[in-house]
């Protein structure tokens, strides 16, 4: 006994690098307990179901709306690529590599329990070609996080509203077009939102900012595939009293609780490498 | 003494609360702040009002390792760090504070289940919050805030009367599964078999 509480002791201040060897271990054990997790979570999730942004819709309206998010989020990141290859094209002029676009994959995957930590544990892995950084989203558009750990038949999501998360660059579309659009850095809040300033670029009133607007992704951070994905809608608009000009937004995902998601859709360029199939 | 604990019987259970305490975590998260009852502590509870001494401190330790390993830390890089020790060495000092008083504890008491989760949740939150405290003053790798992470933890200790007073009524059903048949005996009383 006094031998283990002095190796605990040791392990507990010892630095990160020399236990690395514990995510084995860790790994194991998210193996053992998954069997008696996912059942139980399958159960609740029949019990009381994930709450989207309308509870009221039938299942067609939610299929047409997700098909309408599908095809808005392709125009939008089609505009936006085609602002990137101006870009490009300007730069090869002047002797600059272009690096072609690229084709993504998406399949669905369960979410096996609820949380470890901050993170979403979902049931696939490097078998599915998934590695740390590939991008996971909900009701096809809505982005949900970054695979933050993955081993082989399990992966580890961080969503975008966990306090642990990196603060985003997004943009706030100002209008039902897209083509106004103002730039915010959203930070977690820690109760399922994130927080930003957004400063108006005009006081035009076209360019107003308003509770219930699309917020997207638009992050240099994040792969291209990822660009434009939805982040949520505008909640509420906070006075900022630091900066009278720039709007302090509350911004909420279009799904209530991204942490209790039944399952995730898995987003991989299509040349992603060497994956097996189960 | 005791009745010697079976062993079995407490992986089965241990295996069913940790799968609970996942699942559950998000449903009774309050507020999506991160305060969320522990399945586990009330269960620690349980093993040191009855199993003997010895017996109780192991398992203490082993559902605290397993408490490490399910639950990484964020690092500041984005990455995960699994830090075996810290909630190991808080549920041995919660298990041997309830030990130090069980003697004067009416068992067989839901409420009794209740205050004392409660406070060894508290006590094992207090010396994981020491120890990352501590590690993060040496080396600032993981994502961590004392403050913030007190006050979560302090609500959780709290909110985890609640799954203990549920889970008591299950634990005093399966007593005499884990092998817990005698009481132990109080100050001025002799043993009831």
């Amino acid at each position: 006994m006094p031998i283990t509480i002095l190796v605990l002791f040791v392990l507990s201040f010892a630095p990160i690098k020399w236990v690395g060897w514990a995510r084995w271990f860790a790994d194991q054990t998210q193996v053992t307990i998954a069997p008696i997790a996912h059942p139980i979570t399958i159960t609740l999730n029949a019990i009381i179901p994930p709450a989207y942004s309308d509870p009221s819709a039938s299942d067609r309206e939610r299929e047409l709306a997700q098909e309408i998010d599908r095809y808005r989020t392709q125009v939008l990141q089609v505009r936006t690529e085609n602002d990137h290859l101006k870009g490009l094209i300007d730069q090869f002029t002047k002797g600059a590599a272009i690096i072609p676009d690229l084709d993504v994959r998406q399949f669905h995957r369960p979410r096996i329990s609820g949380l470890v930590g901050d993170l979403i544990v979902i049931r696939t892995g490097q078998i599915d070609g998934l590695t740390q950084g590939s991008i996971t989203v909900v009701n096809a558009v809505q982005l949900l996080g970054k695979v933050t750990q993955v081993n082989r038949r399990i992966a580890y999501v961080r969503p975008i509203t966990a306090t642990t998360s990196q603060p985003i660059f997004a943009t706030v579309l100002l209008n039902e077009s897209g083509d106004l659009q103002a730039k915010c850095l959203l930070t977690p809040v820690g109760d399922g939102t994130l927080r930003g300033e957004v400063a108006r670029p005009s006081n035009d009133d076209a360019w107003a900012i308003e509770a219930g607007q699309e917020v997207r992704l638009l992050d240099d951070q994040w792969p291209s595939h990822a660009q434009m994905l939805v982040i949520g809608t505008i909640e509420r608009i906070e006075r900022n009293d630091i900066q009278p000009l720039r709007h302090r937004i509350i911004v909420r995902p279009t799904v209530k609780d991204l942490r209790w998601v039944p399952e995730v859709i898995i987003r991989l360029p299509s040349d992603s490498a060497e994956w097996e199939t189960p | 003494m005791g009745d010697p604990m079976n062993w079995f019987v407490f992986a089965f259970i241990s295996w069913i609360i940790f799968g609970l305490e996942l699942a559950f975590l998000p449903v009774l998260d309050a507020g999506s702040g991160g305060v969320h009852p522990s399945m586990v502590i009330p269960l620690v509870a349980f093993i040191a009002l009855y199993a003997p001494r010895k017996q109780a401190l192991w398992g203490a330790i082993i559902l605290g390792i397993i408490a490490d390993l399910v639950a990484p830390m964020s690092r500041i890089d984005g990455g995960l760090a699994v830090i075996v020790g810290p909630n190991a060495l808080g549920y041995l000092l919660a298990c041997h504070f309830i030990l130090a008083i069980r003697g004067s504890l009416i068992r067989r008491n839901p409420m009794t289940m209740v205050i004392i989760s409660m406070a060894a949740c508290f006590i094992a939150q207090i010396v994981v919050i020491a120890i990352f405290t501590t590690r993060d003053l040496g080396s600032n790798t993981l994502i961590w805030d004392a403050g913030d992470q007190l006050v979560q933890r302090s609500f959780s200790s709290l909110y985890t009367g609640l799954s203990a007073l549920l889970l008591s009524f299950v634990f005093f059903a399966l007593a005499p599964a884990f092998g817990f048949h005698s009481s132990v005996p109080t100050r001025f009383a002799r043993t009831i078999k």
